[in-house]
């Protein structure tokens, strides 16, 4: 929720520290920070409110309980007038559900006149992003923000008997009403949802958006003020069932105490004599449909309890204290505390919630750490990492490397109900696909990577109809075209088979398709004895950092030369490489022969395919041919060298 | 085989593998479970209520229909119900594995990823007890000794509840690219586990507590290995797994 930091301080007499010293204090202490922004001469706090205490702080008020608690700075009372009640016309209310709706306040106020709000209130409203609307709708919202409690005016006159007298129902639509929004949405209402009525039609949904029918416009002269609690699970579905999610929702379905509605009432009665008065302004009897009202609720907690759970070591006194500093109500029984939750702290209902309250007032950062100590535990060996990690071993060892591929796929026995791409309506049943495009994908940037093979394997969860499983895959491709391909291939994939039946001494079923080959691992461990010890290998790649993949082509170019007998293809990479510069990504020597010549001296040719490409930019032709020129000028300098 | 034919471990692979290892070493057990989770172990026994605004905080995938309460588990807490239920503390467990959330993907997001979470139960597990394992692990972890701090914050299956930054590996709280020049990363959620969820798992809270924690594996692999889109792990692209 934005909290302006000018707002804030009129709930201080002292002045208050400065925005960025707020925001330390409450990111320590409180809640998480998103941002501060400055907004004129104003800055704008940015605090993510959690469920846990959206009841109390989705407002300028809770906030500046929260910082009072937090500086020791005293919070002022809030002065607002109190409207006697006066004759108006009479206001009935009827609830069909108190569980619905636990308490419905409702009031008169006629002789209202319509303008523009007061500068002050245009601000204040705007610091936060709001528009400003008319001052009867503006000071409503003003008192949701700073009170927490969310309010509604509905146009007296515009509803059914107005004259004489007024009857708002609460209750649940009927199947077939409908409602016309404020915001011109036409919304189909059902018996889920919880409607504020009159005696012909619904005027608003309950606690999410009013009706235009008992709008409030500028012609306005007579109201009907809405304060009311709702039951917030209700609201909750309404709000996503009919996709309209407001200020006012978002407070009622993370729960409100019904205790709220009063003050906000007589805040909101009171700033309207102030700024939206008439000449015949009178506000009429305030009816409060209450059945049961809320008891208040303690929470007990120990100092031995505080430090049993935090690991710190208060004494009664300490947590005498802290309490204090909390503004809490409590009283001591032997060494219990005995504390009053504030009617707003639903979130205080168990001796941990106070726990909570005690350690983030206390500071986080004051609690030391203490090694643990956990007696009569023997962790055993997880077998699936046991032997998932083996297999990587052995399969890394014979040149396969490991991909991770996405469970959500175009095909399967399991369909998801929200998936997050119309080719991603499934779960995969197994690795096979997965496994054959990323062969293709690899294949495609062989030269690139330096690869003749491309090797693959896979070990993931598999979905079938009645079984989820670990599933092991491999798979291999050559990129180049050769005549006995798809043999050598069924070579590779049986060979690695072997080497892990034998280390397992164990069948393992697999099942190959072409140029895949799986395992249903699940099926295999259960074949294989429990580990005892985990065989834990260094990482060579521990310190590893990954260089940016660039997004442009690769450019192939094949260089060969011809050198006398005795000279290392090292010798003839190591000139290659530092003359082809930052731009050449692989070099890799694919063709060796030896060759005698007429006059009997031997030679070597060293046939090298070089891979250029640039983080920046495609290549042209043309730079790389110079790259080229120059390696082979390079090499033809040495005696005897030829490049061919 | 040479080496230089040798084949490569997914960075995330290794990476799990070193943090089963470091656990380990710390007398943690390594536990599994299922992916295709029921909304009861994913949230239910955590605390976290139908209809309940919490639900919010996991955009979850519902599979069909959803009226059966099966989805894609959001987090691995669940596997963590599933231990409890089945022992008698003290014990220390991490459950890493693959976890879903139904989010928009871009450089920072996927709807499929790597979690690791801790949970540590016995007769007196205390807030101070899980500073210095996360400490500990930390320090294993980056080879050098990393600052924590908790900040207050909220899960339902905690309380307290909070989030955990850790001093930057790479500037050491200097101020960097890395740590958007805070000088801290955001790393972990954690907490002491709500009497609700060890009570529903048949644990009395009244004589025992513990400690849970979670953080995501592959934010901490771009981290530590300087990845800059999340979507490279599981694209099957042997130019992200061959340089690792």
């Amino acid at each position: 929720m934005k909290i302006s930091h000018n707002w804030l301080q009129t709930y201080f007499e002292k002045p208050l520290p400065s925005a960025e010293k707020l925001a330390e204090l409450i990111t320590f202490h409180a809640f998480e920070v998103e941002g501060i922004e400055r907004v004129g001469d104003d800055s704008v706090i940015d605090i993510s409110i959690l469920p846990n205490r959206a009841h109390d702080c989705l407002s300028h008020e809770g906030i500046a309980r929260e910082i009072g608690v937090l500086t020791g700075l005293e919070v002022r009372p809030r002065e607002l007038k109190d409207i006697p009640e006066n004759e108006t016309r009479a206001l009935e209310i009827s609830v069909e559900d108190s569980k619905l709706c636990p308490r419905y306040m409702g009031r008169v106020v006629e002789g209202v006149k319509i303008g523009p709000s007061p500068e002050w209130l245009k601000t204040r409203l705007a610091s936060i992003g709001q528009r400003s609307i008319n001052s009867v709708v503006d000071i409503m919202n003003f008192v949701m923000f700073e009170t927490g409690q969310p309010l509604h005016a509905f146009d007296a006159d515009k509803l059914a008997g107005a004259e004489e007298a007024v009857n708002i129902i609460v209750r649940k639509a009927r199947v077939g009403e409908k409602i016309a929004t404020l915001d011109g949405k036409d919304i189909a209402l059902d018996e889920e949802v919880l409607v504020i009525a009159d005696e012909v039609e619904p005027l608003a949904i309950a606690g999410i958006k009013g009706g235009k029918k008992a709008e409030v416009t500028n012609g306005t002269k007579n109201i009907v003020i809405e304060s009311a609690n709702f039951a917030p699970g209700n609201i909750r579905k309404t709000s996503r069932k009919i996709g309209i999610r407001t200020d006012a929702s978002a407070r009622y379905e993370n729960e409100l105490t019904p205790t709220k509605t009063e003050e906000a009432m007589r805040y909101v009665v009171s700033l309207l004599s102030d700024h939206a008065a008439g000449a015949n302004f009178k506000a009429g009897k305030t009816q409060d449909a209450y059945p049961e009202p809320r008891q208040s609720f303690t929470v007990s907690v120990s100092a031995q309890e505080t430090n049993a759970l935090l690991g710190t070591s208060f004494s009664e006194k300490d947590i005498e204290e802290i309490l204090k500093k909390l503004r809490f109500n409590f009283v001591m029984n032997e060494n219990h505390f005995t504390v009053t939750a504030p009617a707003e702290r639903l979130d205080l209902r168990i001796k941990e919630d106070l726990i909570e309250e005690i350690g983030r007032v206390y500071g986080y950062e004051k609690i030391a750490p203490v090694k643990p100590t956990i007696r009569d535990f023997k962790p055993i060996v997880n077998k699936t990492a046991y032997y998932a990690d083996m297999v990587r071993r052995i399969l890394t060892e014979n040149g396969f490397s490991e991909v991770s591929t996405y469970a959500f796929t175009d095909a399967g026995d399991i369909e998801m109900e929200n998936p997050i791409a119309s080719d991603k309506k499934y779960l995969r049943r197994d690795l096979a696909g997965n496994m054959t495009k990323a062969l293709d994908l690899n294949s495609k940037n062989a030269p690139l990577l330096g690869l003749e093979t491309v090797k693959l394997f896979e070990i993931g969860k598999v979905f079938g109809k009645d079984r989820e499983y670990l599933s092991l895959c491999i798979g291999a491709t050559i990129p180049a075209n050769m005549k006995k391909k798809d043999e050598m291939i069924k070579t590779i994939l049986s060979e690695t088979a072997q080497k892990l039946a034998e280390k397992f001494e164990v069948s393992l079923e697999e099942k190959v398709n072409g140029a895949v080959l799986t395992i249903d691992f699940d099926s295999l461990l259960q074949k294989l004895p429990e580990p005892t010890q985990y065989e834990f290998h260094t990482n060579e790649g521990r310190d590893k950092k990954y260089k940016k993949i660039s997004p442009y082509p690769f450019v192939l170019r094949d260089i060969a030369v011809f050198v006398p007998e005795g000279v290392k293809e090292t010798e003839v990479i190591d000139i290659v490489i530092p003359e082809s510069g930052e731009l050449l990504i692989q070099a890799t020597l694919f063709d060796v022969f030896q060759k005698t010549i007429e006059d009997g001296t031997k030679k070597i040719s060293y046939a090298f395919r070089l891979v250029f490409q640039s983080q920046e930019k495609t290549l042209s032709d043309e730079e790389v041919n110079e790259i080229m020129n120059k390696v082979t000028a390079e090499l033809n300098a040495h005696e005897g060298w030829q490049v061919r | 085989m040479e080496g230089k034919n040798k084949g490569h471990i997914h960075p995330i692979s290794q990476m799990i593998t070193e943090i089963n290892r470091i656990f380990s070493e710390m007398g943690f057990e390594v536990a599994n479970g299922p992916e295709l989770e029921t909304e009861f172990y994913n949230f239910d026994a955590l605390n976290v209520p139908a209809d309940h605004p919490a639900r919010d905080m996991w955009d979850t995938f519902w599979v069909k229909p959803k009226s059966a309460g099966k989805l894609m588990r959001t987090h691995t807490s669940p596997v963590q119900v599933r231990y409890m239920e089945k022992h008698t503390p003290p014990f220390a467990i991490i459950s890493p594995g693959k976890v879903f959330r139904y989010e928009a993907t871009d450089a920072t997001h996927e709807a499929q990823f790597y979690h690791v979470e801790g949970l540590m139960v016995g007769k007196d597990i205390t807030l101070a007890n899980l500073k210095w394992v996360l400490a500990e692990f930390f320090e294993k972890f980056f080879g050098k000794k990393i600052g924590i701090r908790f900040r207050p914050s909220f899960f339902p299956f905690v309380e307290p509840g909070v989030e955990i930054d850790m001093s930057c590996f790479k500037c050491a709280g200097v101020g960097c690219n890395i740590c958007k020049q805070t000088g801290w990363i955001e790393i972990m959620g954690a907490g002491m586990v709500h009497p609700k969820v060890l009570e529903s798992a048949g644990i009395n809270s009244q004589e025992f507590s513990g400690f849970a924690f979670g953080a995501g594996i592959d934010r901490l692999a771009m981290l530590k290995y300087g990845v800059d889109d999340v979507r490279l792990f599981y694209s099957g692209d042997l130019r992200l797994v061959n340089q690792f």
